[in-house]
């Protein structure tokens, strides 16, 4: 019998936690013989393989690319601290799942940002791949690094290990790139000279040609091309028409247990709201949604070709899909008697919400979730939430008559221009449920108490929102804020039904720095990659003094980059990215937050963010 | 209707779990469009079960599990067929064979299984010649003991046990794939031990006592084990484990041709 081949010995992988994180071999892994094709491409998810895995993004991408016969699309996903530890004592190069092939002799290892926590897993990567960590050092045999994702709408924190960013959705001009390193890869010419090419083509960005230049506070003063030719403003992609672009029928299907372990139909891209908080309601402007005949049609393809027991819907905002009704519906005739179960995503709690849940989930065990994120009205005007008291209240008074008696609520703390009677307003919101509860349910029908869970998390401004000019809480504040709220909630007449959690103020001040950061974290983050941080996204690796020490040693202040205000006309690093919606436009919403007035949404109102220039057909802003 | 499946397991799936194993089967069925019976509730699941876990890093050539199929209709043939189409290349089937309705599930009945212990080949140098030129002699002097006793380790408790009774087999023979110029070893163990519920004899643990009847180190990662059939016993009493020896003696058949 014909063993395939594998990168790591039995020793290694019998030693390991979860071997099967590095053997590959999934169904519907694509196989290609490395010699028939001209590009090996290796793509990244920087995190361990269960995460990874769970990634649509890439799913999407593997496919696209693995339809050219010129191309092979392998993965690679962080190894565990176990075997890195491993990998590095016996010097063993990083390989693709597929091929088992080391990483260092392909052409591309393009690599996924979807967090910034991930930063110092994007240097292991790279790293073990025993690619020179800064791109500057890479020569001819190197492959290119690439990024990709939001966190690539800033890039400048880590500009200096990657060759290019793709800026945008992968859909649209990746071929192009292949097509030109083709051109590229027989004719002899520089690497310099490659970079050159791709940055001739629409949303990509070259660290290397451009420099940045500060003001004596710290403040960005220029950034600007260092070579003929370049452009000075990096156009993000957009996918004009979702339902014609391309989505994967055959999705991988990992041996264990990963996190996302079923098929992902994503039902729109983009969404209507504008919260002012939220980054991904920005960069996927506009909304784009996918036709209902299409969507139906790829989800038989997905189900059939992977045996998945579940399938769940994904966008942002689901509810607003307008034709949900009928998809989730058919959905549930066609496949909750097979054994398929319909998982849903968090929806606006309403009449149509409750029937679908109770059809797929046993209301005993569920839980209803809202996500007011600030609680008072005020401060929910602030941040543009839509959802009002009212609406929770009345959700869940229909959902307690249904038969519901479990209750998730989410909040952030830290928000611009918040008080503390607004972190008060929690509390107060969280009983006033537990209370409707009581006064709903008579108590004959009720099986002891009602279970409210409020969560916070620390507020992060990102750019790209109209809180990027917004300071943001420091730890310290943090906490206060927390502890406070954890005695008011103490003090609410139905405390011994509603619980408090509160996400540790511990990253979030870091995620602060890093993803409104500036070309000058560059070093730090290496620095503390070499003194051994990597896992930084998870609590248990998670090492603050090593972060602390080197932000010491290159003499910034974490505080220039959380701890401010920033000015009106502060020239961003991002700045140079056009994601189409204009920073007039975040200001003029940053000056409605403050003084609490609501924007309609885009379906209500266009209020010409500038993202109509895209002239997506199929938009909400041509009335889709 | 019920069907038993006979399933072998190799190369890099190897290092895929019981769990993992069960998964993908429920997987492969549901792309074959063979509809395997429900269980009742919110979420039901394919009701399958497996004869005996194989741990990882070991292989088998004969591994079982069983499954209630909705439609009553299906040749043998057609689901052999349908499901090898599914396989992953490394995980593949063997057999299919119909079980009566009443037939107990192969868990249940399992008592016995072979296995084939090889030294894997990048670990052939730390072994002498004399091992595998002494080994069926080696093997069988060490089944010639008056008792073969080892330590069993259970999560909770560690017992010493004499095993002599349920090692029903234990010989070196040739090892077929081997010619002169390759990496494969010349030759390997091969031996049946009791298996089952009520008492499971691993592999592991016979070559660990044999290694210390040959006062040679023993370590796991040495050897390959490869499970080759696994059997069931016409003469079965419940909760008991008839030997060779016992007083009523084990009949072994192999799981497929058991109903
Ligand atoms: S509803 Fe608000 S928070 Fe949710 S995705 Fe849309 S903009 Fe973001
Ligand atoms: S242009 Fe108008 S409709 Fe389109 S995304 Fe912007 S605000 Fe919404």
């Amino acid at each position: 019998m014909q063993n395939r081949k594998l990168a790591l010995s039995d020793d290694i992988l019998l030693s390991v936690e979860k071997p099967a994180r590095y053997i590959g071999n999934e169904i519907n892994m694509v196989k290609k013989n490395p010699k028939d094709v001209d590009i090996r491409y290796c793509m990244c998810f920087p995190d361990v393989y269960e995460i990874g895995m769970s990634h649509l993004g890439i799913q999407i991408l593997y496919e696209m690319f693995n339809q050219r016969d010129d191309i092979y699309c392998e993965r690679v996903y962080s190894p565990w601290p176990d075997l890195d530890k491993i990998m590095r004592e016996q010097n063993i190069p990083l390989f693709a799942l597929e091929s088992q092939d080391p990483i260092k002799d392909f052409d591309f290892l393009g690599i996924t940002l979807q967090y910034e926590m991930c930063y110092t897993n994007v240097l292991q990567v790279i790293d073990l791949a025993q690619i020179p960590l800064k791109a500057c050092d890479r020569g001819m045999d190197d492959p290119f690094v690439m990024g990709g994702g939001p966190c690539s709408y800033n890039p400048e924190p880590i500009a200096d290990f990657f060759d290019i960013f793709y800026i945008g959705e992968g859909e649209t001009v990746f071929y192009d790139l292949m097509d030109k390193y083709k051109e590229w890869k027989n004719s002899g010419k520089s690497r310099e000279e490659f970079l050159f090419m791709a940055s001739q083509i629409e949303g990509l960005y070259v660290p290397l040609f451009y420099d940045a230049e500060y003001n004596e506070d710290g403040t960005l003063k220029s950034f600007k091309p260092n070579r003929e030719g370049v452009p000075e403003t990096i156009v993000k992609q957009v996918v004009t028409n979702l339902t014609d672009t391309f989505y994967p029928r055959k999705p991988l299907v990992p041996y264990i247990k990963v996190t996302q372990d079923r098929v992902v139909l994503e039902i729109q891209r983009g969404c209507i709201r504008g919260c002012r908080f939220c980054q991904a309601g920005y960069l996927y402007r506009p909304t784009r949604p996918r036709k209902l005949e299409t969507l139906k049609e790829i989800a038989e393809s997905m189900i059939d070709s992977t045996g998945h027991e579940e399938i769940t819907l994904s966008s942002l905002s689901s509810s607003d899909y307008k034709d949900l009704g009928d998809l989730v519906y058919w959905l549930i005739d066609k496949y909750n008697k097979a054994g398929v179960n319909v998982a849903l995503p968090s929806l606006r709690i309403d009449a149509f919400s409750l029937d679908v849940m109770s059809k797929v989930q046993d209301i005993r065990k569920s839980s209803l979730t809202f996500a007011p994120e600030a609680g008072t009205q005020r401060m929910r005007n602030v941040i543009n939430k839509g959802l009002t008291e009212d609406d929770i209240l009345n959700g869940a008074i229909e959902a307690f008559k249904g038969g519901w008696d479990r209750v998730k609520l989410y909040f952030m703390l830290g928000l611009p221009y918040e008080t503390y009677d607004d972190v008060e307003g929690i509390a107060i919101l969280a009983d006033k449920v537990a209370r409707a509860f009581y006064d709903t349910v008579p108590k004959e029908k009720r099986h002891g108490k009602v279970s409210i869970v409020a969560s916070s998390s620390i507020f992060v401004p990102k750019p790209f929102t109209p809180f990027q000019w917004a300071r943001m809480n420091s730890k310290e504040e943090a906490r206060e804020k927390r502890d406070f709220l954890r005695g008011k909630f103490a003090e609410q007449l139905n405390k011994k039904s509603l619980k408090y959690n509160c996400h540790d103020a511990f990253t979030s001040e870091l995620e602060g720095v890093l993803a409104r950061g500036d070309r000058k974290l560059n070093d730090v983050i290496l620095e503390v990659y070499k003194n051994g941080a990597i896992f930084d996204a998870w609590t248990d690796f998670f090492e603050y003094d090593k972060w602390m020490a080197a932000f010491e040693k290159y003499n910034i202040d974490m505080n220039f980059y959380i701890d401010r205000e920033r000015p009106e006309d502060e020239l961003f690093p991002w700045d140079f990215i056009d994601v189409g919606v204009s920073k007039k436009y975040l200001l003029k919403e940053y000056q409605t937050a403050r003084n609490e007035v609501v924007t309609p949404n885009c379906r209500e109102k266009c209020m010409g963010c500038g993202m109509a220039k895209f002239k997506c057909e199929d938009s909400v802003c041509f009335g889709a | 209707m019920k069907y038993r499946i006979k399933f072998s397991k190799h190369g890099s799936m190897k290092f895929i779990g019981h769990l993992d194993v069960m998964r993908y089967f429920q997987k492969a069925f549901r792309r074959s469009k063979i509809e395997v019976k429900l269980s009742e509730g919110f979420s039901p699941h394919q009701i399958m079960s497996f004869a005996s876990p194989l741990g990882i890093g070991l292989t088998t050539d004969g591994d079982y599990l069983d499954v209630t199929l909705v439609d009553d209709t299906l040749t043998t043939d057609y689901i052999f067929e349908k499901l090898q189409a599914e396989m992953n290349g490394e995980i593949n089937l063997v057999h299919v064979s119909e079980l009566s309705d009443d037939a107990k599930n192969s868990m249940s009945i399992v008592c016995a299984c072979d296995y084939e212990v090889f030294v894997k080949p990048d670990k052939l140098s730390k072994f002498s010649k004399e091992y595998f030129s002494n080994l069926s002699e080696n093997a069988e002097k060490f089944l010639e003991q008056e008792t073969i006793v080892v330590t069993k380790k259970t999560k909770k408790s560690e017992k010493e046990m004499d095993i002599k009774e349920y090692i029903y087999e234990f010989r070196g023979v040739e090892n077929k794939a081997h010619s002169s110029d390759d990496s494969t070893p010349p030759n390997l163990l091969f031996m049946r031990l009791t298996s089952g519920s009520v008492l499971n004899i691993k592999p592991e643990l016979v070559m660990e006592s044999f290694c210390k009847f040959l006062s040679i180190p023993y370590d796991f990662l040495d050897y390959q084990i490869n499970r080759t059939e696994m059997y069931a016993d016409k003469n079965a009493v419940k909760g008991q484990v008839n030997t060779l020896t016992s007083e009523i003696k084990c009949d072994l058949v192999p799981l497929e041709d058991f109903n």
